[in-house]
């Protein structure tokens, strides 16, 4: 009785739908269909279009993690003075890129900004595989809020090899003591 | 316990037993810059490191001071002597490239250049360099 009850409910289900197909949504198709089976095979297509649509839609206006990535710079930074718990505002970094004759190129120069960060070092198509050196000026940071540092710049050196990759290369600074580690 | 630090060991006494033994007495026989590697991945001393250790001379160039291998305690002692240690920038280069390659681990920095000024020379400076294959840390100890 209840599959009976299941059965009714099914095709009054799919009839309904075919009945809004038939008002020409977009996406969906028209059923010219004799059997169930052919209605319920229509039916699971129309689902699937307008999922795939209703997803494009969603990946359009709030863009995927790979999307924001790849307009934004494959490489970044972050600098915290752990010293007084703040970011590292205003402090200058310079990105060198070593070439074949193993001078060191300089690629990008700018200060933090209020959070610590420098966007925009880099861009996909001048990101590409080999040694990296990014230089902050530690000394000039410090001295601008006149406390006495133990380094007068920083210089990490690193090798991408990767390029498709994002690297995360952040300074946790303080007078006396640094670190630096490989974030994503 | 190795060999070589029960010599330093041995050392530290020997200073002791001769002079009033004050601290100072002992670190001024020994290098007033030192430094130590930590392989924090492998939580033993990073044995075998090559250390270069150069000043900036008037000119702005990098003098090649010293150069060796970390011992089994990640030491590398004898940096430097009391006469030869005058304020000024320094910079200390371990080949962390050379270092994980041989341990057949890939590591992210060729190799890490540390920095830094001396403006008291009277004081013994400690240079240490806390590292794994994806990041590193160094402060200055005493």
């Amino acid at each position: 009785m209840q599959f009976v009850s299941l059965y009714y409910a099914m095709v009054v289900a799919v009839s309904v739908h075919m009945q809004l197909v038939s008002t020409s949504l977009p996406f969906t198709k028209k059923c010219n269909c004799t059997t169930l089976k052919e209605s319920l095979g229509v039916f699971q297509t129309n689902i699937q279009n307008s999922v795939d649509k209703l997803t494009r839609q969603v990946q359009m206006v709030t863009g995927a993690p790979q999307t924001a990535m790849a307009t934004g710079s494959p490489l970044t930074t972050h600098v915290l003075d752990t010293s007084s718990g703040t970011p590292a505002a205003n402090l200058t970094i310079s990105l060198f890129r070593r070439d074949e004759l193993g001078q060191w190129t300089n690629l990008s120069n700018g200060n933090t900004n209020s959070d610590g960060r420098l966007p925009g070092l880099l861009t996909q198509d001048t990101f590409t595989i080999g040694l990296y050196k990014l230089t902050f000026d530690t000394g000039s940071y410090f001295l601008e809020k006149s406390v006495h540092g133990f380094y007068p710049y920083v210089d990490v050196v690193f090798e991408i090899t990767d390029p498709h990759q994002h690297y995360h290369v952040p300074l946790l600074l303080s007078p006396y003591g640094y670190s630096t580690y490989r974030g994503s | 316990m190795s060999i070589q630090r029960l010599e330093t060991l041995k050392q530290h006494l020997h200073c002791a037993e001769t002079s009033r033994g004050a601290p100072q007495t002992v670190m001024a026989t020994g290098s007033p810059l030192t430094t130590h590697v930590l392989d924090t991945a492998s939580g033993t001393p990073a044995v075998n490191l090559k250390i270069s250790l150069f000043r900036k001379d008037k000119l702005g160039q990098w003098t090649d001071l010293f150069n060796g291998k970390t011992n089994s305690d990640g030491r590398l002692p004898g940096l430097l002597t009391q006469d030869t240690f005058t304020m000024g920038l320094y910079k200390v280069t371990f080949d962390t490239g050379t270092y994980f390659l041989e341990k057949g681990v890939n590591g992210f920095y060729p190799y890490v250049d540390v920095v830094f000024e001396i403006t008291d020379p009277h004081q013994h400076y400690h240079v240490p360099l806390l590292l794994s294959p994806y990041g590193y840390s160094t402060y200055r100890g005493s």
